[in-house]
């Protein structure tokens, strides 16, 4: 069909070019959400898989980053908890959190990730409550939006922050923090 | 209000991003170009990629004599999916069950009545209800069925291979398990299963499911037994409690029951990972592979492949869901079996059809205007869903002009050309609505800009002589010629011309 050729190639160079852009990014909040970079490239390669195939609505989308940004925490979700279950039917303890693998090496990323104090932590956060967190405070999104990406209430956003932090509080002890409240 | 612990866990999480060496994008499929339908050929594509880059190949398990084994490890990985044979989706009216707007069809013929729901269908035998009277209906192959006798206030469970059917009635007020075998000398399961409370916190018990070999699992909040209809002893109950502690059934598939974790947290699969498992005669739960949360869930009748609706997605008002996951039930690649643009698959009103195919309701998500309904046929080997007609009974065998369309010709034109518009065949609710040529054709004339279906006429057999405006070219009239057509629009546009021409 002569049109479709057009059309194709025109959809094609979007697509790329879309693409271009968005992988630093992409990767960047996949790592954040994974917590190593095998995951991360997997996650982030995942995602706009999912973008190419769903290109025509994601091109039409008033917001298509809030709309990639929905495919990639369904996908980083539905990937990760088989994991968990995994883990928790070998293994008779819970997993140590993993730390993460910062930059690869050269970069910066390992010697600052070892110094921190929630980033070690973080791993061990059920995926959902790992959405929320980089969501919230890495992308700076609001419950609503939030709410938006992970297909929930903004109750449940509201409820899994507060059992995300709860945990994170507990598991850098809970006396380094009482009295926090700004 | 923000926290110290906030503070730090927004500059934490922002130096480990800047931290990060973003490796080189891998490469992506440019060679095809983007599509909503077009599923496979990019994974194939990426499968290369994905090999380039170093990813190790996914491991896939293999389930040992019917025992369920877990997922294999690893994360999600691109695979070949083996080629089917067919790659096209029927529009044959279907021969198994489903509901559509509120209408039960079985074997092709719908069946009397309005407002059904709640459909249950294996092995051709099928349950469900209607309005909100708390009737139960059923019917199966050489069975005449009826109306299931009692009252129920949770819904009869059917059992995978269709064999039983178990419920809780408490028309005597009190709580009577009972049940009987579908097969068309089938009898009932005898004396019921009394002593039972009808309610424990609040919350009735329920028959959570019904397994293959006719083993009843009832659980309250408290109680947990499970009644062996079919052991041979009258009243035969073996308690979970003990012998399955904390271990909360959901529901029963082909390929096990599906249960969570009751110990700690939640106790619904959207919240708590749950899992499948066997259960053995003296009571012995077997955990196999674990499974994503979810809203909702059915596995095919061979127990190999699974689609759901993710956890969180059929909360709130939402009646309908834009996607479906479905992926084999002992792990591997996802798929998302997208509904056509503009319409979205109506809150559990899917069913398998065959151990590859789904039916699902769809609706209508337009703002303005009449809600509709249509059905859709999905193919979890192709990832790929079409609308396929539905006829009345009387014209279930009948020729494709005396099937009834739903859309008019303005309708299913004005569809088309708002395709055309967007240069998106893959948006409309039923691509064949136009070959490919007269697609071709209107695209050229649109030229990107937008239009409207005019006034048609009737052209004779049946076929409309239609008028289309389009804003590339306001000062000229262009024409279509729809004839009746077996699609989801129920027309088909079969020429398309410029004023004059």
């Amino acid at each position: 069909m002569a049109f479709t050729t057009t059309k194709q190639a025109q959809d094609a160079l979007a697509y790329e070019e879309y693409a271009a852009a968005a992988w630093p990014a992409l990767y960047r909040s996949s790592y954040l959400l994974t917590g190593n970079h095998a995951d991360a490239e997997d996650l982030a390669q995942q995602t706009l898989l999912q973008a190419y195939r769903s290109w025509a609505k994601v091109s039409r989308a008033d917001q298509p980053a809030a709309y990639v940004r929905r495919m990639q925490t369904n996908l980083f979700i539905s990937m990760r908890r088989p994991q968990g279950r995994r883990m928790e039917l070998l293994t008779d303890v819970p997993p140590e959190p993993r730390p993460a693998r910062g930059g690869t090496s050269g970069g910066q990323g390992a010697g600052v990730e070892d110094r921190m104090v929630l980033w070690p932590h973080i791993a061990s956060l059920p995926p959902q409550q790992r959405a929320v967190v980089v969501l919230r405070y890495y992308e700076q999104l609001s419950e609503r939006e939030i709410a938006d990406a992970l297909g929930c209430s903004t109750g449940n956003v509201k409820s899994t922050a507060h059992r995300a932090l709860k945990a994170l509080r507990a598991a850098i002890g809970s006396e380094a923090h009482d009295g926090e409240e700004a | 209000m923000t926290t110290e612990l906030e503070n730090v866990l927004a500059r934490e999480l922002h130096e480990v991003a800047d931290g990060v060496r973003v490796p080189p994008m891998p490469a992506l499929p440019t060679t095809e170009a983007p599509s909503a339908t077009r599923r496979w050929q990019p994974l194939l594509v990426a499968a290369a990629a994905v090999l380039i880059v170093g990813v190790a190949a996914l491991v896939l398990s293999q389930r040992d004599g019917g025992s369920v084994e877990p997922a294999p490890p690893g994360p999600t990985r691109i695979t070949d999916p083996a080629a089917p044979d067919d790659t096209t989706i029927s529009t044959a009216m279907p021969t198994a069950p489903f509901i559509v707007d509120g209408r039960l069809y079985v074997d092709g013929t719908e069946v009397p009545g309005e407002r059904w729901w709640g459909l249950q269908s294996h092995g051709d035998v099928w349950l469900a209800t209607q309005g909100s009277s708390g009737a139960w209906w059923w019917g199966g192959p050489g069975v005449d069925g009826g109306q299931l006798e009692g009252r129920f206030e949770q819904p009869p469970v059917l059992s995978p291979n269709g064999a039983f059917v178990a419920y809780v009635d408490v028309s005597s007020g009190r709580a009577e398990v009972n049940g009987f075998t579908t097969d068309p000398s089938g009898e009932g399961f005898g004396l019921p299963l009394t002593g039972l409370p009808r309610v424990e916190d609040g919350i009735p018990i329920r028959v959570r499911a019904v397994t293959d070999d006719g083993d009843v699992i009832v659980q309250g909040t408290q109680t947990s037994i499970m009644w062996r209809t079919q052991s041979g002893t009258e009243l035969d109950t073996v308690d979970l409690s003990t012998t399955a502690p904390d271990q909360i059934v959901l529901q029963g598939t082909a390929a096990g029951l599906v249960v969570v974790d009751g110990s700690d947290g939640p106790t619904d699969a959207a919240e708590t990972e749950p899992s499948l498992a066997t259960i053995d005669p003296d009571g012995t739960l077997t955990p196999g592979a674990a499974l994503p949360t979810y809203d909702a869930l059915e596995v095919n009748p061979a127990g190999t492949w699974l689609f759901r609706a993710p956890a969180g997605t059929l909360g709130g008002d939402g009646p309908s869901i834009d996607s479906l996951l479905t992926q084999p039930v002992d792990g591997g690649d996802e798929v998302a079996l997208d509904a056509p643009e503009g319409w979205g698959f109506v809150a559990f009103s899917w069913t398998w059809e065959d151990d590859e195919t789904v039916l699902a309701g769809l609706v209508s998500q337009r703002r303005a205007g009449p809600v509709e309904y249509r059905l859709a046929r999905c193919r979890v080997d192709l990832g790929e869903c079409r609308a396929i007609p539905v006829s009345e009974p009387e014209s279930a065998g009948g020729t494709a002009t005396d099937a009834p369309r739903s859309f008019t010709a303005e309708q299913a034109l004005d569809a088309v050309v708002g395709a055309v518009a967007s240069g998106d065949r893959g948006s409309l609710l039923d691509q064949s609505v136009i070959d490919d040529p007269e697609w071709s054709q209107l695209v050229e004339f649109a030229a990107g800009q937008g239009g409207s279906a005019g006034t048609c006429r009737d052209n004779g057999g049946g076929t409309k002589d239609c008028e289309i405006a389009l804003d590339a070219d306001p000062a000229t009239t262009y024409y279509a010629i729809l004839t009746p057509g077996e699609n989801g629009y129920g027309w088909r546009i079969t020429y398309v011309s410029i004023g004059g021409a």
